[in-house]
């Protein structure tokens, strides 16, 4: 077996001496002799970077690894992590990076947690943006020319992607457009809002393995949706503030599986007073769970959770964050908040170029400054192994696996 | 093995430190015997011969036998560790602490070598002990993790039957998989 430069026999690894990591001895017996659950169970605990290698063990490892079935298992362990994109600043036209940073690294600023994605992992080379993902897929919208835009479905580590057909209405003037998938129907859809001339809001929905664009219920009209509204998704409903004065409720949501439009309720202190400001307020999702907030922030900034889904006394002022510094503003988009870190600390995104955590304890905030990218967007993101081709199986969108060079 | 030779029935107080051996005997609790497939025989206290969820059905089936089991996919040697983690175990059922029943664990698999780890695991398999299996699946993960593809060949006994071109051409696609992993 051909094992060059890795050999340094010397160096110690915790108390374990040479022999026993060899796993050698005279009645070893092979692991390969294991029953197979034990064998998916292990390597889906492995960090993603492990189990690529470990696709070259043997032929029988890469089988099980690209098997459906450790998908799913590997991806209910996956950690929490986001997707980072360097923005494009000035009119320098060169590649925008990506990495990936897994959250649950015990030091997110080490180059251990960031894990650069270089252009061959599948991504589109002309002009892109993330939509937002959802477990593991990638939705981006993909600028071919202004007449053609499309949405494509890719996993960057499996190398994977599909292409959604153009829908055949034209489209005056898009909104936005979200990728879900539905735990009741097990199906993910992309939603899309678009405004038509007389300013109606219409939404259409491309379910994955179906192949076409479908207005939702007949041409129900949506609630209006917030142009800027961030990726609220909770339990296959996608979330947004109503800003139209003339419908009372706060909140709104589409149930992707039923494709139904739904009010949820508000936080117990908003009043119909309240309306006028629903352009400041914010929705979005900490640790599975919506939560909400307003601008402006004064000197402190209140995260209302909402603990118990569909429950509006379940509404909790669960974080509040005190302005460190007096002569700061804290402007709209100034933070927001992406993830409830193992430590307890809360990362937001910040408006200026790094990444701040807030710690609830002793209410510090730290800019963090993660390693090989800076001034970034931030999408959140749970690997996984799951094949948007597997998903779509028969589907007449245009497939391709992408070969990385 | 050898020693296990020399010695032909296995308690398993063997693995017990000399007080609490004390204690079991006052209190003389009740005993079940085992007999593995090197034909090796147990003494196994009934509340840790009943974390062994296939043992237990076993007596659920025949509530007053008192005849030796037979575990005919277990060896000796792993089986005195599995012991060995159970009789631990049912000191946190009674007294749960969570972080000291983490540390247990910790302590437990930190002091196996690769070989104990790998040849539990199938026991744990059989035996059905979950937590027990829990533990050794993660312990196997962490020792892997970040290694080299050669490293874990060796780690499990593993032949590699892919032909130099396709393993090349697997390593290409994802060359930044194979970069900085640990020294092996």
């Amino acid at each position: 077996m051909k094992r060059r430069n890795h050999v340094s026999p010397t160096r110690p690894r915790g108390c374990r001496d040479d022999a026993q990591t060899r796993g050698g001895g005279d009645d070893f017996r092979p692991i390969s002799a294991l029953p197979i659950q034990n064998l998916v169970d292990i390597l889906s605990r492995l960090p993603f970077k492990t189990i690529f290698s470990c696709m070259c063990v043997c032929k029988k490892w890469k089988d099980l690894i690209l098997d459906p079935e450790f998908a799913k298992l590997h991806h209910a362990r996956a950690p929490a992590s986001l997707i980072l994109r360097s923005r494009r600043h000035g009119r320098r036209r060169g590649p925008r990076s990506l990495c990936l940073l897994d959250l649950e690294a015990s030091d997110i600023c080490s180059p251990d947690a960031a894990v650069k994605f270089s252009p061959d992992f599948g991504f589109p080379s002309g002009n892109f943006e993330i939509v937002n993902t959802c477990n593991g897929l990638i939705c981006i919208r993909h600028f071919h020319s202004p007449n053609d835009i499309r949405i494509t479905i890719l996993n960057p580590l499996v190398g994977d992607s599909i292409t959604l057909p153009l829908t055949k209405k034209k489209h005056r003037s898009y909104v936005s457009s979200w990728f879900g998938h539905s735990p009741e129907t097990d199906e993910y859809k992309v939603i899309q809002f678009v405004q038509q001339p007389s300013r109606l809001m219409e939404a259409e929905i491309y379910t994955l393995g179906k192949g076409t664009w479908t207005s939702i219920h007949g041409g129900t009209l949506p609630p209006p949706v917030d142009l800027r509204c961030h990726d609220a998704f909770v339990d296959g409903c996608l979330h947004w503030i109503v800003n139209d004065p003339s419908i009372s409720e706060f909140i709104y949501c589409l149930e992707i599986g039923r494709e139904l439009f739904q009010p949820v309720p508000a936080p117990p202190h908003l009043g119909p007073d309240d309306k006028n400001r629903a352009e400041d307020m914010v929705l979005g999702v900490l640790a599975g769970r919506l939560y909400f907030f307003e601008y402006p922030l004064g000197d402190h900034f209140d995260i209302w959770v909402m603990k118990q889904y569909g429950v509006q006394d379940s509404w909790t002022k669960e974080f509040i964050l005190r302005n460190p510094s007096t002569d700061l503003i804290w402007y709209r988009d100034l933070y927001r908040p992406l993830s409830l870190l193992r430590n307890g600390e809360i990362l937001m995104a910040h408006k200026s170029k790094a990444m701040v955590s807030y710690n609830p304890e002793d209410r510090s905030f730290r800019f963090l400054k993660i390693y090989g990218i800076q001034n970034f967007e931030a999408n959140p993101y749970v690997p996984s192994f799951l094949s948007p081709r597997n998903i779509v199986n028969g589907d007449n969108t245009s497939s391709s696996n992408i070969q990385s060079r | 093995m050898s020693s296990s030779a020399e010695n032909p029935t296995l308690t398993a107080e063997i693995t017990k430190p000399s007080t609490e051996i004390a204690t079991e005997t006052a209190q003389s609790a009740k005993k079940i015997t085992l007999k593995t497939s090197d034909d090796q025989i147990f003494e196994v206290e009934e509340s840790v011969a009943m974390e062994f969820a296939t043992v237990k059905s076993f007596f659920e089936d025949a509530p007053s036998s008192t005849d030796t089991v037979p575990l005919p996919n277990v060896p000796a040697k792993p089986f005195s560790q599995v012991i060995e983690f159970c009789k631990e175990q049912i000191k946190f059922k009674a007294n749960p602490d969570e972080t000291e029943k983490k540390r247990s664990n910790s302590e437990f698999v930190k002091e196996k070598t690769n070989e104990d780890l790998v040849e539990m695991i199938p026991v744990a398999n059989y035996l059905e002990i979950k937590d027990l299996l829990d533990v050794l699946n993660q312990a196997v993960a962490d020792r892997i993790q970040n290694r080299s593809v050669e490293y874990v060949r060796s780690f499990f006994g593993i032949d590699n039957d892919f032909t130099s071109e396709e393993e090349a051409l697997l390593r290409e696609e994802h060359a930044w998989a194979f970069e900085d992993v640990d020294e092996d």
